[in-house]
């Protein structure tokens, strides 16, 4: 068994392991490799803040998000205009349950999920074991939550059905794509090592 | 037994010291989308529109995500469709976009625009492809949110105030139909609103409604006839057949004539008795009625000016001969006209000035008897009638008018937000936005307030003002 030796810390970002001084007030303790900053501010504050407004960001432009139009489309003077919310419904109502379901939870409850899961985590709200059940629970739904994939599908659709109708953007579609990025980045700059910090 | 000396680790790098960064500036984004969000949120919710109920018959095929229009432009869309439990009708929740709220008010009048062939009317086809809408006649009451539909188009879709509805009687229905028109001269001076039995039973009524341009056509003792389908007698010489007009020939129609002693003018539901035939020499009654316009009070007469065309030798290296065109109106005093139609110009050959006006030629001599700040007055009576000098005033302040050149045209009204006082109060320069050409110039200026003479329009170059009347 090799024991932990103290002091001994990877960098979050390119994985050199190196030893850290104690950090003086005032200064944080920078990789020697990738100048990424290891420490110099309390545990949760490390990456956090930064995964914590980001995170924030993200869930107060999600209602609108979801709620506001994406697409409008117009063939003969008809025009229709739909969001998510509006579509998942429309889809439920007409029978299609299990592709409405799937749609529901893949687009709308899941992202929401892990904005939430990631907010909370970034802000220690939690006790260490819910803290490594909720990452898992990150992990988990970042896999499974398309809000990008949903994304794709509407730009495919701009494109393709542009042709035959006038397709043009609603006013959701700024915030859901804003929505879209702000999650990626929030995972992205969230680090699980400092669910585990158990040093400064 | 010695254990081997732990081995020395390998060099393991240190992690360097650097100032700390105080605020991370990951939190502009949260306030970022903070206001993005309200932003986009404020938008939205702006935009929701002004609810509206309309209770209608049939919905004729109105679904959601139809327009609302008011004159041919969307100014709300459909929300809602459903069938009403109380009435066993369709009720319609649509939203009006804010700046049309106004559109709700008492009175407002509300309708599915569907293609309507027929005879008598043939309209809405653009909803024949394209998707049904709600069109909306605004009222002049308060607001108001809940309506119940028409189920047909009004047919006369504005009613000013000074519009005459009459009644006409008959004992059977003959072509009286809603929507056919009332002619004189074959000229459509009204419509039929809606026809149906009297109460007793004792014959058929139509409501009539004439336009506010001709009420002064109707008078007691006018005569009212029905002219549709067509008239045809058959004899030994041959078929005579007698049409009004085509229009009368397809809808049905009602003609009148009014004789010289005309009697008293009518007011609102006066019952006439509708006949068959026209009465004896009616083509030869002049009954010397106004005829007005819907945008000067009741009674006030249009000026009718006419065409004049002034030619002279122009006195060059090479003489040339110039001509120019306008408006003279016919007044106690004279001929009103632009100077530069009723004076000569200065470098005009001596005696060389005709003035062509009304089918005669007359010459024009270098002093008229009146002239000044681009009108001039030439003493001759040429036409009947003339404006009687009563009905002149001399206006300061800019005011709403109308300008009439063309007797048979629509006069052009001007707001008195486009006049504004110059040459120190002698004349109204027109706003440029106002498109006047050459052909108005000339075109008598009548207050809009009392149909009283304030001046003449002249152009020049494009450039328009209204030169006042003097004080007389």
């Amino acid at each position: 068994m090799i024991e932990a030796h103290p002091g001994l810390v990877s960098c979050p970002h390119c994985g050199l392991v190196q030893t850290v001084p104690v950090v003086t007030v005032g200064m944080r303790a920078c990789c020697s490799r990738c100048e990424a900053t290891i420490r110099g501010r309390t545990r949760r504050e490390l990456s956090n803040s930064r995964t914590a407004a980001i995170a924030a960001a993200a869930l107060i432009l999600y209602p609108l998000a979801v709620s506001l139009p994406l697409i409008e489309i117009e063939q003969f003077g008809h025009t229709r205009e739909s969001s998510v919310l509006q579509g998942v419904t429309t889809l439920l109502s007409t029978g299609h349950l299990v592709v409405g379901i799937v749609v529901l939870l893949c687009s709308v409850i899941l992202p929401l999920g892990k904005l939430a899961a990631l907010l909370v985590l970034s802000t220690g709200a939690l006790g260490h074991r819910h803290q490594t059940l909720t990452y898992r629970l990150v992990d988990w739904t970042g896999r499974w939550g398309m809000l990008d994939v949903l994304l794709v599908a509407i730009l495919v659709a701009v494109l393709k059905l542009g042709d035959l109708m006038a397709v043009s953007v609603g006013p959701g579609l700024l915030a859901f794509t804003a929505c879209v990025t702000l999650s990626l980045l929030a995972a992205a700059s969230f680090d699980p090592h400092s669910l585990w910090d158990t040093e400064q | 037994m010695t254990t081997p000396p732990a081995p020395n680790p390998p060099a393991v790098p240190k992690a360097v010291l650097k100032p700390k960064r105080s605020v991370s500036l990951a939190w502009l984004l949260p306030i970022a989308a903070i206001i993005a969000a309200v932003w986009l949120g404020g938008r939205a919710w702006s935009q929701r529109g002004v609810p509206v109920t309309v209770l209608l018959e049939d919905g004729h095929g109105l679904k959601v995500g139809d327009a609302v229009r008011y004159r041919g432009i969307a100014v709300g869309e459909v929300r809602q469709v459903m069938l009403d439990e109380d009435t066993g009708g369709i009720r319609v929740v649509a939203a009006l976009h804010s700046e049309a709220d106004r559109l709700a008010r008492t009175g407002s009048r509300f309708w599915v625009v569907r293609p309507q062939l027929g005879l008598s009317r043939t309209a809405g086809l653009e909803t024949l492809i394209g998707p049904r809408y709600l069109a909306v006649l605004p009222g002049r009451g308060i607001r108001q949110r809940h309506f119940i539909g028409l189920n047909d188009p009004p047919i006369v879709e504005s009613r000013e105030p000074g519009d005459l509805e009459i009644i006409l009687t008959a004992t059977e229905l003959g072509s009286l139909r809603r929507g056919a028109p009332i002619m004189y001269r074959q000229v459509r001076v009204g419509t039929i609103l809606s026809v149906g039995l009297t109460s007793d039973a004792g014959g058929v009524e139509a409501r009539a409604h004439v336009e506010k341009a001709y009420t002064q056509l109707i008078r007691s003792s006018t005569r009212f006839w029905d002219v549709g389908g067509l008239d045809a007698t058959v004899g030994l010489t041959g078929v005579n057949i007698r049409v009004e007009s085509l229009e009368a020939l397809l809808s049905g129609g009602v003609a009148l004539a009014t004789p010289p002693d005309a009697g008293r003018p009518v007011s609102t539901g006066y019952r006439f008795a509708l006949g068959k035939a026209p009465p004896q020499g009616w083509l030869d009654w002049q009954p010397m009625a106004v005829i007005g316009s819907s945008l000067l009070p009741s009674g006030a007469p249009l000026p009718s000016p006419r065409r004049a065309t002034v030619a002279w030798t122009q006195v060059r290296l090479i003489n040339r001969q110039r001509h120019r065109q306008g408006w003279v109106l016919q007044t106690d005093e004279g001929l009103l006209g632009p100077a530069d139609l009723l004076v000569p110009d200065d470098d005009a050959e001596q005696e060389s000035s005709i003035l062509e006006v009304a089918g005669t030629v007359l010459s024009l001599d270098p002093s008229p008897s009146w002239s000044g700040g681009g009108l001039a007055v030439v003493e001759t009576r040429l036409i009947r009638p003339s404006w009687p000098s009563g009905r002149h005033r001399r206006a300061t302040e800019p005011e709403d008018c109308l300008a009439v050149g063309d007797p048979t045209a629509p006069p052009m009204p001007l707001a008195a937000a486009r006049l504004t006082l110059v040459d120190g109060g002698g004349a109204w320069a027109v706003d440029p936005a106002v498109s006047v050409d050459e052909s108005w110039h000339g075109a008598a200026v009548v207050g809009r307030v009392d149909g009283y003479l304030v001046g003449l329009l002249l152009v020049e170059d494009d450039v328009a003002r209204v030169a006042l009347l003097p004080e007389r």
